[in-house]
């Protein structure tokens, strides 16, 4: 199944794009999307991400059709057809 | 005296031309710090409940606090007060970033208290501590870049010497959202403050010194500051590698969009999908020449841009940021950077704020939409949303009244009255809402109809941790506990609008870290605890202004799209402000009755609680 993948800000540089549909196994998990995307995309995106789900303070968040994935069911949010997963690294504005 | 203060306000009367200096109260320092808080307390000490917003008693405030121009991080700011509003009829109040705010200090004053109407244009010029009117007509007129440069060249000529606040034609056309620029491209935005400025036929301050006001413990201070610029390069938001410095605060738009949340055509929608268009990510490879920062500042957020060609071209101009990108882009459904950008520079030239000018268009492109304008009224003005040549016509038009521009001048609130269809003015108070929609983030809506000045986001700031998880992660969609981070954020803002440093230092460092600088600089003895209750003081008092002028619960409301008309699609589809339902555990936790502070509130602040004996308002404490 496809989902929407959306990379902001410093991440978006490391992958190269702002946007790319993404191709996974129907059941993935946040969780697993993230080791799949940490293969495609190497050592940089290993290393600016950490390890979101452990970290005191994570690199990344993720949104899940608009929703942080702390207020769904966490790495093991379940991932549909059609969603759209944005990954943000700690930026804030004003 | 206490460290950090230069001691003294310079009172300008421009009724008669007397210049003399109020020497500040060391006790009512300790209860209201400076900036914001002191300000405040000069207005009310002088309240009258009918004042109009350009009688010439309503006073005009520029004010520093203890840390502006001592060496911590982020301190070239001020805040900006009048006793009222053209645009919301309640409290007027901005802040500003720069340099200005440290140059008056160097000066020799911490602030500066404007009364009266001139019969001339003037400028005021404090150099050294030597203040002086100066009649000048040739400069009434200009925009704010010329006038700055006109100013710099007439006294120090050296732009890195002295710092001009002024206003643009907007201002001095009583345009109701005109606002105070300083050093070209730094903005006291909101609530009007410009009009007031320009009724008093005050063009600009100049301001240049070398005077440095002493901190209480220096040694503790050099420590203190330390602590917090350690914490503030190593956090990732406001580190020299942090997103603020890289993106400026437009990183934002897809981030805000990405919940759902980045409101579109006059708020209609909560989702822009031409976002990315107009990112920070964007900006930044796009249209981004360079970044600037404020006096102190270690963050640097601002931005340098050009757009090198096209209709919208402009060699060289600052931002935009976050908020004017929203209002002059996706809310008015233009999705082109460049139109927003040549828009920015605009406002910047004539004085007008970016998010109320964004909501005024958009309202009356929403009231031309919907057919409620007559088109003889428009003058041929083709006024469309998704129209960028529009938008950017509308600035100017504004500014000088022109055509249809009368109408726009007047602000949405009185110009979605005019015809008929208040409903389509997105304010709360009168003043237009920023950038984040409050039907999926419950927080920042129960800011926006509670802060004292109107439809506003940086009073209680409550958008870092309910969209991006500082100091700690909320729910945007919940209403649990919004009401008391709501509050702890309004009385931190206060603290830091009164400190005054900037609201940016909270992604980084607290209570604690501002506790710490404050004691070193002005040698009270202070704890976060003490901190708060300063904060609460000042927002209670604030206030009290406004209910003395008659606001109360009745405007503590938002428009009805907000509360009645769920977000229609996008990923936030449902979603639909609480505010009515948080609003009165808010009064409750506040300790106020229908939107005003009880006695027995206002006495355990130490606030006075006798109505001023000037004042002829029917105004009654709550019981």
């Amino acid at each position: 199944m496809k989902v929407n993948l959306k990379f902001l800000a410093s991440i978006r540089e490391i992958v190269g794009a702002h946007e790319i549909p993404f191709e996974i196994s129907p059941g993935s998990t946040v969780e697993s999307l993230l080791e799949i995307l940490e293969s495609r995309f190497g050592a940089e995106f290993k290393e600016a991400v950490g390890k979101p789900f452990e970290d005191k303070n994570p690199k990344i968040m993720f949104i899940v059709n608009g929703r942080d994935i702390d207020f769904l069911k966490g790495p093991r949010t379940e991932l549909k057809e059609g969603d759209t997963v944005v990954l943000i690294p700690p930026v804030a504005g004003g | 005296m206490l460290g950090g203060y230069a001691g003294r306000f310079l009172d300008v009367n421009l009724e008669n031309g007397k210049l003399k200096d109020i020497p500040l109260d060391e006790e009512v320092l300790r209860l209201y710090l400076g900036g914001k808080g002191l300000g405040l307390k000069f207005i009310y000490d002088e309240l009258r409940a009918d004042i109009q917003p350009f009688d010439p008693d309503n006073l005009l405030i520029f004010s520093t606090g203890p840390a502006t121009g001592a060496r911590v991080p982020t301190s070239g700011r001020y805040h900006i007060l009048t006793s009222k509003s053209p645009l919301t009829g309640g409290l007027g109040s901005g802040n500003s970033g720069g340099k200005w705010g440290t140059y008056l200090k160097f000066a020799g004053y911490d602030g500066v208290l404007v009364r009266g109407i001139s019969d001339k244009p003037v400028y005021l010029s404090i150099i050294n501590g030597k203040a002086e009117l100066v009649e000048a007509p040739e400069i009434w007129g200009m925009t704010t870049t010329s006038v700055t440069a006109e100013l710099i060249d007439r006294t120090t000529k050296d732009p890195k010497k002295a710092s001009v606040a002024c206003i643009g034609p907007a201002g001095e056309n009583l345009i109701s959202m005109a606002c105070i620029m300083n050093d070209e491209y730094r903005t006291a935005g909101r609530t009007g403050s410009g009009a007031v400025m320009g009724s008093k036929k005050l063009k600009a301050i100049v301001v240049s010194g070398n005077e440095r006001q002493k901190p209480a413990n220096p040694e503790m201070l050099v420590e203190k500051v330390a602590e917090a610029m350690k914490m503030i390069r190593e956090n990732p938001v406001t580190g020299p590698k942090g997103g603020l410095h890289v993106y400026g605060t437009a990183v934002l738009v897809n981030i805000v969009n990405a919940h759902g949340a980045y409101s579109s055509r006059n708020f209609q929608n909560s989702y822009f999908p031409d976002a990315d268009e107009q990112s920070g990510e964007r900006l930044t490879a796009t249209y981004l020449t360079g970044t600037t920062g404020c006096w102190g500042c270690p963050i640097i957020c601002g931005r340098k841009s050009s757009v090198p060609e096209g209709p919208f071209s402009i060699k060289y101009t600052e931002g935009p940021e976050y908020e004017t990108i929203f209002a002059l882009g996706s809310n008015c459904g233009v999705k082109e950077l460049d139109a927003v950008i040549k828009a920015n520079h605009f406002c910047n030239e004539f004085g007008i704020d970016t998010i109320s000018m964004g909501g005024t268009i958009s309202c009356a492109m929403e009231l031309v939409e919907k057919g409620k304008i007559p088109e003889e009224k428009l003058h041929g003005f083709n006024l469309r949303f998704g129209d960028a040549s529009a938008m950017v016509e509308s600035v100017w038009r504004t500014a000088y009244k022109a055509g249809f521009g009368a109408d726009l001048a007047l602000g949405s609130r009185k110009l979605a009255e005019k015809y008929n269809a208040p409903e389509l003015s997105i304010n709360v108070k009168g003043m237009e809402l920023p950038a984040y929609d409050p039907r999926p983030i419950q927080g920042i809506g129960l800011e926006y109809a509670t802060a004292n000045r109107g439809g506003d986001h940086v009073y209680g700031y409550t958008i870092p941790a309910e969209i991006i998880g500082l100091p700690k992660k909320l729910d945007p969609y919940s209403t649990e506990g919004k009401p008391e981070w709501t509050i702890f954020m309004q009385d931190m803002g206060s603290v830091i609008n009164s400190t005054v440093i900037c609201l940016f230092t909270s992604f980084a460092i607290g209570l604690p870290q501002y506790a710490g600088m404050l004691e070193a600089i002005t040698g009270m003895e202070l704890s976060p605890e003490k901190l708060l209750k300063i904060g609460e003081r000042i927002t209670n008092l604030e206030r009290l202004i406004n209910n003395i002028y008659g606001l109360d619960r009745a405007a503590d409301i938002l428009p009805k799209r907000l509360t009645e008309e769920p977000v229609s699609g996008g990923p936030s589809k449902g979603q639909i402000s609480h505010v009515p339902e948080m609003i009165g555990k808010y009064y409750s936790l506040r300790g106020w009755v229908d939107g005003k502070p009880t006695e027995e509130k206002l006495r355990e602040l130490g606030i006075p609680v006798t109505t001023p004996e000037s004042s002829k308002s029917p105004y009654k404490m709550a019981a």
